[in-house]
Parts: C-alpha cells; sequence; structure tokens
C-alpha cells in the first residue's frame, strides 16, 4: 500500500497495445539474466554479442514478424504485436496497473505489460525464449517512462525590490488572517479564471490549493502550459485570500500565449457544471477615452453576456485595466478591481498604474468598484508570483526595461517566479474576498456581496489612479480606489451580521 | 490551429436567430457558441478567411465581415471585434 492507502498494482482491464516496443538481449559470453549475482560487471564487453549472431537473431526476429528499431553490440530495440512475442517466448502477454509517481506530488496507475507463463522470469515485463536455437538471452518489454521536467521552488525567493509574497503577505494586507482562523476559508466555493493558462507549479501543491484539471479554448493548446505566466502567477491571489476555493482555470491563449479566446472563455465559465459562483477576468479591451460615441453593437452584445452571468448569480469580477479603457469593468453589477499600493512605511495610496473613471456609457457606474493590493508605475512589480519557468513573464520582469526602470525584479529568467501585479492581481483578490464571503453565506446574491466588500473596505485618501485619467483619491469613495482597499475579515462578518 | 484562432461576433437580423445559420456555419469547419444577442464564431484565420472569403492579415480590428449569401436573410452583421489583452 502506498500513503494514499492504495495498492502498490491492480489488475488491468487494458488490452496488449497493438504494437508492443521491447528489447532482446544477444547471448554474448556473460548474461545479466538468470545468474543469482544480481549485478552489473564493472565493464559490459563480456555482455557484448558477435556481430555474426546478432546478424543471424535480426533475421530470426524479422521472420517472425518483428521489426528491428535499433542495434547496438548488446541487443536489438524491436517492435511487433503482442502474438510475435508470445510466439518466440511460448509465454502470454498480460497488462497490469502499477501505481508510480509521474510528476512532483502526482501519482496514477499505469499499465504496464508482462510476460507470464511457467517457464518466464517472475520480474515485470522479462520473458525468455522457448527455442536454445534463438540466441536470445532475455526478451523485454519497455516499462513506461515520463519526462522529468525540471519544477521550480515552492518557496518564493528574495528581490531586493520591495514587495509582498503570496499567500502570507498578501492575506495579512487584506485582513483576511482573521477571518481564516475563524473558519472562513471559502471552501469550495468555485472561483472561475478565463486566462493565459495553468501551469502545476508546486507553489499551489505544497500550500494544498484545490485546483480543477484545466480546461482549454482553444484546440491545440496544452491545458498544462502556461507560455506567458499570467493566469498561473495571478490566480495565486485568489488563495492568498480563499484558501479553501476551488479555482477553474481556463486556458484561452494559443501557444503563443495571446489571449485569442477570451470570449468564448467567458461562455465557457459562464456554463460550468457544478455552476461556478465567481468568474474572475484579468483582462480587457482598449479604446478612446472619452470615447467617440456608444458603445458598437459587439460591445453591447458582450455587455449582455456579462450582465448575463450575474443575473444567473454568478459574481463577475474584472480587472479596472492599467491605463485601458474598456466596456467590461463598466458592466452594471460587475465588481471592478482597482488598485491601492501599501509602501514600505505602511501607508496606503492609489496605486498610479490603474484606471479610474465615471463611465460614459452607464448611468451611475464608477469604475473601480473597489481595490485589491497592485504597485505603482512603471512597472508596478510588486508581489512575488508563482510562473511557468522561462515564460515570457518570467523572462520579462527579469530584465531591465530602460528608461522607465534601469532594475529587474531581481529573480532569474527561469526560476518560476516574477514580480508583477497590475489589476490583474487585484481582481483575482477581490474574487478571493467574496469566495470567503460566499463560504460564510452561500445564499448571497452578487449584489449583496458587493456591498459586503464596499461598505467595508478601507477609504484610501493618498494618491491619484493613472495619469489618463489623473482621478485623486478623496475620502469616501472617489475614482481612483473606489470604495477602498477590500477588508476580507470585515466584509465576511458584515455579511454575517447583515444578511 | 492554435496560431491564429478567430472570435467573431453575429448579429442576427430583426427576426431573431436561426438555427439554419449555426448549421451552415458549422458544415463549414466553424464552431459557434450562442450568446444571449447573438453567436460567437470561432475558428482558424485560414477558415474564417476562406468562408467569409477576406483576406483579414494586417487589417486593424474591428473589422465588418461580408455576409455570405446563405446567411444574408438571417444576419445582419459579422465583426472581428478589438483584441483584448492581461492586465498586468
Amino acid at each position: 500500500m502506498n500513503r494514499l492507502g492504495l495498492p502498490l498494482e491492480t489488475i488491468s482491464d487494458d488490452p496488449v497495445p497493438e504494437q508492443v516496443v521491447g528489447y532482446v538481449s544477444v547471448q554474448g559470453t556473460q548474461s545479466v539474466f538468470g545468474g543469482k549475482v544480481k549485478r552489473l560487471r564493472k565493464t559490459v564487453k563480456a555482455y557484448h554479442a558477435q556481430k555474426s549472431i546478432r546478424d543471424s537473431v535480426r533475421r530470426d526476429l524479422e521472420k517472425s514478424g518483428f521489426s528491428i528499431l535499433a542495434e547496438s553490440a548488446l541487443g536489438l530495440s524491436i517492435s511487433a504485436p503482442g502474438g510475435a512475442y508470445e510466439e518466440i517466448t511460448g509465454g502470454k502477454l498480460k497488462t497490469r496497473e502499477l501505481f508510480l509517481n509521474i510528476d512532483a506530488d502526482y501519482s496514477m496507475y499505469v499499465t504496464h505489460v508482462d510476460i507470464v507463463g511457467d517457464k518466464q522470469s517472475k520480474t515485470l515485463g522479462v520473458g525468455k525464449v522457448k527455442s536454445p536455437n534463438l540466441k536470445i538471452d532475455g526478451v523485454l518489454i519497455e516499462r513506461p517512462r515520463f519526462f522529468h521536467p525540471v519544477f521550480p521552488s515552492p518557496i518564493p525567493p528574495t528581490s531586493p525590490k520591495f514587495h509582498l509574497r503570496v499567500p502570507g503577505e498578501v492575506a495579512v494586507v487584506l485582513n483576511a488572517v482573521a477571518a481564516h482562523q475563524a473558519g472562513n476559508r471559502g471552501d469550495g466555493v468555485i472561483v472561475a479564471m478565463p486566462d493565459s493558462g495553468q501551469f502545476r507549479h508546486p507553489f499551489f501543491t505544497a500550500n494544498g490549493f484545490n485546483l480543477k484539471p484545466t480546461i482549454s479554448v482553444v484546440q491545440g493548446a496544452n491545458p498544462s502550459k502556461d507560455p506567458v505566466g499570467h493566469g498561473t502567477g495571478e490566480s495565486a491571489n485568489i488563495f492568498a485570500a480563499a484558501p479553501g476555493a476551488v479555482l477553474q482555470a481556463i486556458r484561452a491563449s494559443n501557444n503563443q500565449g495571446k489571449l485569442v479566446g477570451a470570449i468564448a472563455g467567458f461562455l465557457l465559465a459562464k456554463d460550468l457544471n457544478p455552476k461556478a459562483r465567481i468568474i474572475t477576468n484579468s483582462w480587457g479591451g482598449d479604446g478612446p477615452f472619452p470615447p467617440f460615441g456608444s458603445p458598437d453593437e459587439f460591445e453591447l452584445a458582450w455587455a449582455a453576456e456579462i450582465l448575463d452571468a450575474i443575473e444567473q448569480g454568478i459574481l463577475v469580477v474584472f480587472s479596472a485595466g492599467n491605463s485601458q479603457f474598456s466596456i467590461e469593468p463598466q458592466v452594471p453589477g460587475v465588481l471592478a478591481a482597482g488598485g491601492v499600493f501599501l509602501d514600505p512605511t505602511g501607508n496606503l495610496r492609489a496605486s498610479d498604474y490603474t484606471s479610474g473613471y465615471a463611465s460614459p456609457w452607464f448611468d451611475d457606474v464608477n469604475v473601480p468598484t473597489g481595490s485589491g493590493l497592485v504597485g505603482m508605475r512603471p512597472r508596478a512589480q510588486y508581489i512575488m508570483l508563482p510562473v511557468q519557468p522561462d515564460c515570457e513573464i518570467d523572462r520579462d520582469e527579469s530584465e531591465p526595461d530602460p528608461p522607465f526602470d534601469p532594475s529587474s525584479d531581481g529573480t532569474l529568467s527561469n526560476d518560476g517566479w516574477a514580480l508583477f501585479s497590475g489589476t490583474s492581481a487585484a481582481a483575482p483578490q477581490l474574487a478571493g474576498v467574496a469566495a470567503l464571503v460566499l463560504g460564510a453565506k452561500p445564499q448571497l446574491s452578487p449584489v449583496q456581496v458587493i456591498e459586503a466588500l464596499t461598505k467595508t473596505a478601507v477609504d484610501v485618501t493618498a494618491g491619484s489612479c493613472h495619469p489618463r485619467f489623473n482621478n485623486p483619491a478623496t475620502v469616501g469613495s472617489d475614482l481612483a480606489t473606489g470604495a477602498g482597499l477590500v477588508d476580507a475579515s470585515a466584509a465576511v462578518q458584515f455579511a454575517l451580521d447583515n444578511f | 490551429m492554435t496560431d491564429d484562432y478567430v472570435e467573431l461576433f453575429l448579429k442576427w437580423t430583426a427576426d431573431g436567430e436561426a438555427p439554419q445559420v449555426q448549421t451552415w456555419l458549422e458544415k463549414n469547419g466553424l464552431s459557434t457558441m450562442r450568446m444571449k444577442h447573438g453567436l460567437l464564431i470561432t475558428g482558424s484565420l485560414q477558415q474564417i478567411e476562406t468562408v467569409f472569403g477576406v483576406s483579414l492579415k494586417n487589417k486593424q480590428p474591428p473589422i465588418e465581415l461580408p455576409i455570405p449569401q446563405e446567411l444574408a436573410v438571417h444576419v445582419a452583421a459579422i465583426t472581428l471585434p478589438r483584441p483584448r489583452s492581461y492586465h498586468d
């Protein structure tokens, strides 16, 4: 039994594959098979077979229906239907399931093929030939092998730049720790996130976070890869606030990481079974501000789709934008995520990296609704987030960006960690806080969840949003940070006390 | 397929949605998803260019695509919308 209490081996229902790849050891002066001492000699020259014998074995195998894939001084790599193996060994081919560690912290049953029979070896996948005229001292069936990808550390590296780490420091600043300690962790609340993909970073496993298998929108795009690193990194913000939430990542990017399937990704997120309670979106479009007129028909149809999700009871979070102007965060009922920066002295101010404006398209809508933690211009390198090693963000953030920023994020270009944020970080933070609220009070509507977050947010009165909009943070709700920085524990308490 | 995946928005005429439009698009190798007000069409750039008889390379969205004769009665517009990008 392994540590999960599962048997190490079980019977298999899988058929023997149509083609079985194996290996035959051609007789030399010595053999690794059959001896009592299971040890390799210091030199393998004694196992070498004479060329004439190898040629003879090759001909015999080809006559029996084998293809010769490769040859060495010791033996031949072969392929044939299972019947050909049974013919030369007199045994039977049978499948068995072995429980193996496939990747870091990931185990599963893997089908193996064995040669069984009275005169066959007890060793998995090893057989003997039935005819002594065939100069083969052992038949082996290849055992499944696995790639050994290099996994990054689950622990964030240090950086000389002032920054916050997930999950702990972001949880502290969002005041989520008290809620966690009271047992409110957003347990089981499904948060869907259409984005660039979700790399299986050890950070998530080491922290025990719950991720469903990623769904890919674009045919042929690997759901377990994230060539940009954006979705993987930003999703860590959800768990900083709500460690018990369940993430359903939806890869909406193509093989280059371009966000080509965002709308299809959102439609899939709406249609999940079981339903997502929250859809968090760290992306959007851009257009002139102020706009030339009303939104076009596409924008309106897209806005109707977002509104429909809200009417179904799904809380929809969109990032306000990092200077962009876009319809998504303006849709009435959307929780639009802006940014607040906590500086090294502990003071809060509006992030000058984020968008903030009164909607010119919808009455009584201001963007943002409330804020999460976001860095400052020029690059908002603020939160140390896990990414796929050597992905676009891992490389870009580890380089200086002259003339705007002569320094890098202090990490390596391939270490699987990078400093970044943007309203892309704020949206999943707010989604995480909303998951805490819904974990405590599952029957709440999106409107009620937003009320809990905004009524309890910490008012931010310093700084301004991005210069494109240049709105200052003031006492009370404003166009720089909305209601201010969300307070997770206060939001949960508000929901418990008032709904 | 992944390098040139494209999303298009289809707007119905006042008569509302018509299942035969979806059937026609899917017969031509495109995928569709129903929206509250319209239809999302997806496919490769090459498929889209072939089906709609246009070249989209080096053009700046939003772009109105010509409506195929077979769909003209039911479809008011087909648009390649502005791209979406990450907010990092």
